[in-house]
């Protein structure tokens, strides 16, 4: 009867373990070897500091409403702040002390765009797409500034 | 917009998920690092989970000597990290009950969490077990995100499922038979579909990483792993 119970159990075990077979697919393999990419020791991290995700206040004055994301990177050096409509996908940023720089947004897989910030280190770009993302951030005009944020998701 | 605003004092943040979805809110009121590892989650330290699987190396790199070269970005190094991690960080996720698009956004939000944390590693001989409470918190935060959407609880929609390739008669027998027993693990309490998911898993997690992950003691696992097949096989009873 033991005998009976055990192979019972056993080939119980064996249906589970059949039915719980789930190898890590390979593309999950790729796509995390391909992060390798990603290693970056050229630039300093930028850390998320602060990050909201609101009502725009001036939803009422421009008529329309849409969820904004406002995040707030920091270094010892800068600060950068974000604002990212979520339905528009547009996004505005600023760094701080005003900076003037180059800005690319940055996927895993791509350098999706590129932008400058201005005299006051105002940047704009729009299309940002979801899933994470990073922004790259060098200072020209012989600023030593090279930062890139944390990977967020917006 | 446009104001100046003093440089705040930086505080080390190890672990930063909340960066990673706005519905959790203020980030200035984080968790625990994963370095600490909570009792809401059940973790053990994570050299404990580490000591298993960093014995052995005969011409490879120990986890620590692989970070090293990491931090100065080496990437074989790290397709090295990522081939002997990455099944386990799947199976943990998995373990959650979540859906295999989740999981596979839980693996990478743990990878790029690496990445940005790569010089703030407290025990990099542990990082199998910082990587594996990263794995099991993501998979968590989105298992409750999908908990707004209808629950599928329709062993017919499983996702194992090929709709296209008709089973020879004995393999669609076992293929429903396979339905079947996920669709009644889903059903089981979560520590018990955890155990079983982990247990069971491709990845073979050994005792003690699974102690680590799930907060069980070593000790315990065996019965209970009895005890939830046998609540497993009662439940498919008439």
């Amino acid at each position: 009867m033991t005998d009976d119970h055990s192979r019972h159990d056993e080939a119980f075990e064996t249906d589970v373990r059949r039915a719980l077979s789930d190898p890590i697919p390979t593309d999950v393999v790729s796509q995390s070897i391909a992060l390798g990419a990603l290693l970056d020791m050229d630039h300093a991290l930028a850390e998320l500091t602060h990050r909201s995700d609101s009502e725009d206040h001036l939803a009422g004055v421009r008529g329309d409403d849409q969820i904004v994301a406002t995040l707030t990177f920091e270094t010892k050096q800068l600060v950068v702040e974000v604002e990212i409509g979520k339905r528009s996908r547009e996004l505005t940023g600023q760094v701080l002390p005003p900076t003037r720089a180059t800005v690319r947004l940055e996927t895993p897989e791509q350098t999706v765009s590129r932008t400058t910030a201005d005299g006051q280190g105002v940047f704009r770009l729009a299309l940002v797409p979801s899933g994470p993302i990073s922004l790259v951030i060098e200072g020209t005009d012989g600023s030593t500034v090279s930062v890139r944020t944390r990977w967020v998701v917006v | 917009m446009g104001t100046t605003r003093p440089l705040a004092h930086l505080k080390p943040v190890p672990m930063n998920l909340e960066a990673l979805d706005g519905e959790t809110g203020d980030v200035s009121h984080r968790s625990t690092p994963p370095t600490q590892p909570t009792g809401a989650t059940g973790g053990r330290s994570d050299s404990e989970y580490a000591g298993g699987r960093n014995v052995g190396f005969v011409n490879g790199r120990s986890d620590g000597e692989l970070l090293v070269a990491i931090r100065q970005g080496d990437r074989r190094a790290w397709a090295e990290l990522v081939g002997r991690h990455g099944g386990r960080l799947w199976a943990i996720a998995r373990a959650q009950g979540i859906e295999r698009d989740q999981a596979a956004d839980a693996v990478q939000t743990t990878w790029l969490s690496l990445i940005d944390n790569l010089d703030m590693i407290r025990e990099p001989e542990a990082i199998g077990g910082w990587l594996a409470t990263v794995a099991k918190h993501e998979a968590i935060r989105l298992s409750k995100r999908a908990s707004k959407e209808p629950v599928r609880i329709d062993p017919a929609l499983d996702e194992h499922a090929d709709p296209v390739t008709p089973a020879p008669e004995a393999g669609l027998l076992l293929h429903e038979r396979a339905v079947e027993l996920r669709a009644a693990v889903a059903r089981l309490g979560a520590p018990c579909r955890e155990l079983l998911a982990l247990l069971f898993s491709d990845a073979e997690l050994s005792y003690a990483e699974i102690s680590a992950v799930t907060g069980m003691p070593v000790g315990s696992i065996g019965p209970t792993r009895r005890r939830c097949l046998e609540h497993l096989r009662r439940s498919l009873e008439p």
